[in-house]
């Protein structure tokens, strides 16, 4: 189960379990980030490659027009998870 | 502690599989991190063999063995071609953003939070294992 959700000040929650059979949800909800936002990941309690694969194309999209979306509020395992696959240098990490 | 189940073979399935690993890791007082990653490793295990064995058995065989030091992790394929997960060529992490591409990343984070990732075929049943230590 993983809900995303939107908040004020351009920010966006994501909770649950991101994984691959949440890919098309993700993408769907993504789709409405056209500006830089936070992404609060304080209730997130998994991540696959599947779901790092949306990160990275959310990123891509959003830098192509100049925009970013930026991390914070990571569980340790998430963080770790992150890192592992390089992505503290694409994703600014709170 | 030994312990298995079929899981349909579709990443719809997934939650099928988080379940089983849930319910026996816990019963075995596993601790978060090491679970986490049991996780992880089982998800990017199971979705290869979904993706790359479309025309396998309707199930994969999936074994958890729990014990004061390790957990084996083992899923079983019948009826399928070889595909050895450890085959695949490592993912170049610090590629920047636009020379990013899909795949790879998978088996890269396996590799990196297992201890063992082992592979056999033979009869066209293929196994494919990881080895976690329990912190």
């Amino acid at each position: 189960m993983l809900e995303i959700t939107f908040g004020q000040d351009n920010s966006v929650i994501i909770e649950g379990r991101f994984d691959a059979s949440q890919v098309d949800l993700a993408l769907a909800r993504f789709n409405e980030v056209t500006t830089s936002v936070t992404l609060y990941c304080e209730k997130l309690q998994y991540i696959s490659s599947a779901g790092l694969g949306v990160l990275v194309r959310v990123q891509k999209r959003l830098m192509d027009s100049g925009q970013r979306m930026k991390l914070t509020q990571l569980s340790p395992h998430i963080r770790e998870v992150l890192e592992l696959a390089g992505f503290d240098a694409i994703f600014e990490i709170e | 502690m030994q312990r298995s189940a079929k899981i349909a073979r579709s990443v719809g399935a997934l939650e099928q599989l988080f379940n089983f690993l849930e319910q026996e890791l816990s019963a075995e007082h596993v601790d978060e991190k090491t679970a986490f990653c049991v996780n992880l490793a089982a998800e990017e295990l199971f979705t290869n063999l979904v993706r790359h064995n479309q025309g396998g058995a309707d199930s994969i065989l999936t074994g958890l063995d729990i014990s004061p030091g390790q957990i084996e992790l083992r899923f079983v394929d019948r009826d399928v071609e070889p595909f050895d997960p450890g085959s695949v060529p490592e993912v170049d992490i610090n590629e920047p953003l636009e020379k990013r591409r899909p795949g790879g990343l998978g088996v890269h984070l396996v590799r990196s939070i297992v201890d063992r990732l082992s592979y056999s075929y033979d009869n066209r049943e293929l196994t494919v294992s990881v080895i976690k230590k329990r912190n």
